[in-house]
């Protein structure tokens, strides 16, 4: 995981969402929230021109059952996505380990992002 | 009451139930505070309480008693701290009598008033049948009848105003069920800066600050995607936020503590757990979590400034908690060589005895620890494990079947693939209990608020 800031990608070169940005993914009932901030401004128009809400929602395939909404924070240079059906019920009747679905912000993050053009 | 001029100061000492329980201690010696919060009460906490209740035992977060009132009431006392939390759970009163007790036995003298009128599962009937359409699920829209018959608990979130009147009375403690969380906040600000019901902005503002450190150190560095190697989580700072008249908040931590608070770690918390953002909805403002800007001021200090709100929906969220089957997992630990191939063959074999023994369960779930339990079909691809661990989950509303299905587990350290261990944790794993949560709106009329004073 790169985390100095002198390593960051170059815009013309494809780049892993975790290089440019940061997330924590939590629960309300059945639904999931995955919050993703830019680290500048570059890196939030290369996440508002390819983390779309349809690339989120190709990530958590098979987790996620309902549809995925992306929201803007330009205020923190961030996106919140929001995600139905996404817990197999959601927080008591989940079968699964992950019940609040507290580990997918990293999925989202592992996300391979095209040359902003 | 305040060390400076115009901001009130208040610490966020636990973030859930079952947070550190020396962190109110740490709060109350180091941070200044005019108010100490406790947050309890997660969405899955109330079913929880339900079940503890109805085994005869306490339907409140009894770690504030034993933590926070047993370690630390004399200090709040003698420093003029006022404790405002949710701890009361289903029985705030209940919560009351054992917190005077515990303070009687230290021959302290301690006001308490509680906030309720949350409770709404013996209406929840009528305030239905009176509802035009009747009430719904939040998200999906299904009817109320789909759970009528099973539902054991139905709370509304109530807001900050009837928090701000308990202050008002002048207790020292202030115990409520359940209330929106950041209310825990947005009411001390309320009591102390006179905000009133139309002051949007402001009222926005002290949302803002209740949400950034309901969750405790999350704000402070706990969970940080990126830079938690350099975060001191041992000695971690537990959250402050002091938020002067006008609505500006600045977000810190007692000195001499570890993790950090930066422009990073508050902005991973403003967006932990939101939906629409620009639409944050309690029942006293619509928070915009578009329009606060955050600026680092100092060393681990963070201002949020310029917070927007407009008035509230017409209508109180409920959570209403109902019995929905059971479940069980039980686990089984596979070694190389082979590890994940043994352990699908596993999965395998009890999927075929729950087809042998015509065991009525209505869904399964296999996950494989160490491979993809976590981040299921979007974890990678490998096939060189060094272990795993078959985790086997089902649920379904024949309690008998998942219990004949539990007995399924332990045979397979003799009957399965070798290299197995597996009686030792949980080798006959017993169905649970699944009290779901559907929320739903009612009008706002249908709850009223109440304030109890216990001298």
């Amino acid at each position: 995981m790169s985390e100095d800031p002198t390593s960051r990608p170059d815009a013309s070169e494809s780049t892993r969402v975790v290089d440019i940005a940061r997330a924590r993914s939590g629960d309300k009932a059945d639904c999931l929230n995955v919050g993703v901030i830019a680290d500048d401004a570059l890196a939030y128009r290369r996440l508002e021109t390819h983390l779309t809400a349809d690339v989120v929602a190709q990530r958590l395939d098979g987790l996620v059952a309902g549809e995925v909404t992306r929201y803007p924070l330009a205020n923190i240079l961030g996106f919140n996505f929001v995600a139905t059906e996404a817990l197999d019920g959601g927080g008591q009747a989940s079968l699964r380990y992950d019940t609040q679905g507290k580990t997918y912000a990293a999925i989202v993050l592992e996300t391979t992002l095209p040359p902003l053009e | 009451m305040s060390d400076t001029d115009d901001g009130t100061r208040i610490g966020c000492g636990a973030g859930f139930w079952g947070d550190r329980p020396d962190a109110a201690g740490q709060l109350l010696e180091g941070g200044g505070l005019d108010y100490l919060a406790l947050e309890y009460l997660a969405e899955v906490t109330m079913g929880l309480l339900d079940r503890l209740r109805r085994s005869d035992r306490d339907g409140y977060a009894t770690d504030f008693v034993r933590f926070v009132v047993e370690d630390s009431l004399e200090m709040a006392l003698a420093e003029d701290v006022t404790i405002v939390t949710n701890a009361g759970g289903l029985d705030p009163a209940a919560c009351a009598a054992a917190v005077r007790e515990e303070a009687a036995a230290q021959n302290l003298d301690v006001e308490i008033a509680t906030v309720t009128g949350d409770d709404l599962t013996a209406r929840l009937d009528e305030i239905h049948d009176r509802t035009r359409g009747g009430l719904c699920h939040l998200d999906t829209d299904e009817p109320y009848d789909t759970v009528r018959e099973d539902v054991v608990v139905a709370a509304a979130y109530l807001g900050a105003f009837p928090v701000a009147e308990a202050i008002e009375t002048g207790a020292d403690v202030v115990i409520t069920g359940r209330v929106v969380d950041p209310a825990l906040v947005l009411g001390p600000l309320i009591a102390e800066h006179g905000w009133e019901r139309e002051q949007y902005d402001r009222l926005a503002a002290g949302i803002v600050a209740g949400h950034l450190i309901e969750c405790g150190t999350q704000v402070t560095g706990g969970n940080l995607s990126k830079g938690w190697r350099e975060v001191d989580f041992a000695n971690m700072g537990y959250p402050i936020a002091e938020v002067d008249s006008t609505g500006t908040i600045t977000v810190t931590k007692p000195p001499d503590t570890g993790g950090t608070v930066s422009v990073a770690t508050v902005s991973e918390q403003l967006v932990y757990e939101i939906g629409d953002p620009s639409a944050y909805l309690t029942p006293d403002v619509s928070a915009d979590f578009t329009t606060p800007t955050l600026e680092a001021t100092d060393r681990n200090a963070v201002t949020v400034s310029g917070v927007r709100g407009t008035q509230p929906p017409d209508q109180y969220k409920v959570s209403v908690h109902y019995r929905a089957g059971y479940k069980l997992a039980g686990n089984l630990l596979y070694s190389a060589p082979n590890a994940l191939e043994k352990a699908k063959q596993g999965a395998d074999i009890l999927e075929e005895r729950i087809q042998e023994l015509d065991l009525s369960v209505a869904d399964t779930r296999v996950e494989f620890i160490g491979h993809d339990a976590a981040h299921g079909p979007a974890a990678s691809d490998k096939t060189d494990h060094n272990e795993v661990m078959l985790r086997f989950a089902a649920r379904g509303t024949d309690r008998d079947a998942l219990r004949r299905l539990g007995m399924e587990f332990a045979p397979l350290s003799l009957t399965g693939p070798p290299s197995v261990a597996g009686l030792t944790d949980q080798g006959r794993p017993r169905p649970k209990p699944i009290v779901d949560a559907w929320p739903t709106l009612v009008p706002r009329d249908a709850v009223d608020p109440e304030v109890t004073l216990y001298e």
